[in-house]
């Protein structure tokens, strides 16, 4: 089957009139990208590239005896709005053909197995061998950050495998797609405490914990604060973003054992130093800095029990 | 988790039926991520809300994990469930297909005002009105 494309470049105040047009005239929906398009505000954002001056609102009508007249009143129906007092911009129409695809399943082939140190992370649809000493990390990319694929990721990945002792209690904050939580379990946690604020993710990470059949180590708490849920952890893994580091470091002090071990990750490298100002005044040495591709991850040893905290009497 | 975002695509389509076929083939394919994942949640979120158009926000990470937020629908599907009608007009100065109360736009601009940038009530209603001009939609006192 083919498609035509129609992509409008109009105004950020059409917009929505422009695409009630398409949807109209046939169309089963519309894309919408550009300026009036921004990221959620949650995530600490790299840049993107520059984005268009334009919004563009794209729709596929199917190649058939009926594709001109629906063009024709597309067209036709655009041109009316400025009439009606909206600006469209441009409102430059644009049509080209393109073929069918496999859309469902043609992003599989960005994700093949991923090799950190021994730990080894893979799609569920794809088989490897075992092998010796070597961990196994299954999951399935979705809705929530963690595929194994990001620099943040892998420099935490390696950090569990150093700092993860057998029999270890080990809370995970901001777990996203539950990889880093996996990994612990895997590598010898006892239990794994994982926290995550966004819905989406919780959902995810129980799903992938589920397929690592790990549900007897790993609990996942819907929760911004790690403290509610969590004390006397043997080691945190943060990987987060600078700002909540900042924010939840009395936090984690409060819960990590003294002695025990903080990674935090996610810190762009222009941040390091705040956040490593910020967590030696929270009682932490920094005893390892490690950066991949701009993203620094940072080892913290929690020198002194935080207020409140009592060491048990042995 | 720490986000490099390569992409930021709305879709607006019918709420519950979302389907691998265009638009959300072609806009979501090109990002390589999981979109069953997505299809499947976006229906479920949706599916109390079936026969509006209720657009989403989908943002793509470097690491082709994703996530979405959902928002209100256009003002203009909002105007033509509060008229009964289906289309809007295709030559909206000429041809009124329908009328709305100034209640009935108020209402409309509550309901847009979290995904608005209008300061005040007024001013979102003022941009209802903009919209229900352009349908072809009266407004009544």
């Amino acid at each position: 089957m083919r498609w035509a494309e129609i992509v409008a470049a109009v105004s950020d105040e059409s917009t929505d009139l422009v695409a009630n047009i398409m949807i109209e005239e046939g169309c089963g929906g519309v894309a919408v990208t550009g300026p009036s398009v921004r990221a959620s505000a949650t995530a600490e954002l790299i840049p993107q590239a520059p984005t268009p001056e334009w919004t563009r609102v794209a729709c596929y009508l199917p190649v058939d005896d009926r594709l001109e007249g629906r063009l024709e009143r597309i067209r036709e129906r655009v041109r009316w709005l400025p009439e009606t007092g909206i600006g469209v911009g441009p409102g430059e129409i644009t049509v080209k053909w393109v073929e069918d695809a496999d859309w469902e399943n043609a992003w599989r082939s960005f994700f093949k197995p991923v090799e950190i140190g021994k730990v080894l992370v893979k799609p569920s649809w794809e088989d490897v061998e075992p092998g010796e000493g070597r961990v196994v990390v299954e999951i399935d990319p979705g809705m929530a950050f963690g595929t194994g694929n990001h620099p943040t990721t892998q420099l935490c990945l390696l950090a569990l495998q150093k700092y993860v002792r057998e029999g270890d209690r080990v809370l995970d904050v901001g777990a996203g797609s539950g990889i880093l939580s996996i990994a612990a379990a895997k590598i010898g946690a006892r239990e794994v405490i994982a926290t995550e604020v966004d819905r989406l993710a919780v959902e995810s990470a129980r799903g992938n914990i589920h397929q690592n059949r790990l549900e007897h180590v790993v609990r996942v708490y819907e929760t911004a604060s790690p403290g509610d849920v969590a004390r006397e952890v043997d080691l945190s893994v943060a990987n987060i973003v600078s700002d909540t580091i900042i924010q939840l470091a009395p936090q984690l002090a409060g819960v990590i054992r003294p002695g025990g071990i903080l990674i935090a990750s996610g810190i762009v490298e222009s941040r390091a130093d705040e956040v490593i100002t910020r967590l030696d005044m929270e009682g932490f040495e920094i005893v390892e800095k490690s950066k991949e591709d701009g993203w620094v991850v940072l080892v913290g040893s929690c020198q002194q029990s935080a207020i409140g905290f009592q060491q048990g009497p042995d | 988790m720490a986000k490099k975002v390569i992409g930021v695509v709305k879709l607006q389509i019918p709420a519950g039926k979302a389907t691998p076929a265009p638009p959300v083939g072609p806009a979501l394919g090109q990002y390589q991520i999981n979109m069953m994942e997505f299809i499947k949640s976006y229906n479920e979120k949706t599916a109390s809300q079936m026969g509006t158009i209720v657009p989403v926000e989908i943002t793509i990470y470097e690491d082709r994990s994703f996530t979405y937020v959902l928002k209100t629908p256009p003002a203009v599907e909002l105007l033509k469930k509060a008229a009964g009608v289906e289309k809007a007009s295709g030559q909206p100065n000429r041809q009124k297909v329908g009328r709305v109360t100034r209640d009935q736009v108020r209402e409309i601009a509550q309901i847009k005002m979290p995904d608005s940038n209008a300061a005040s009530i007024e001013a979102a209603m003022k941009s209802v009105e903009g919209s229900a001009r352009s349908a072809g939609i009266e407004v009544i006192d």
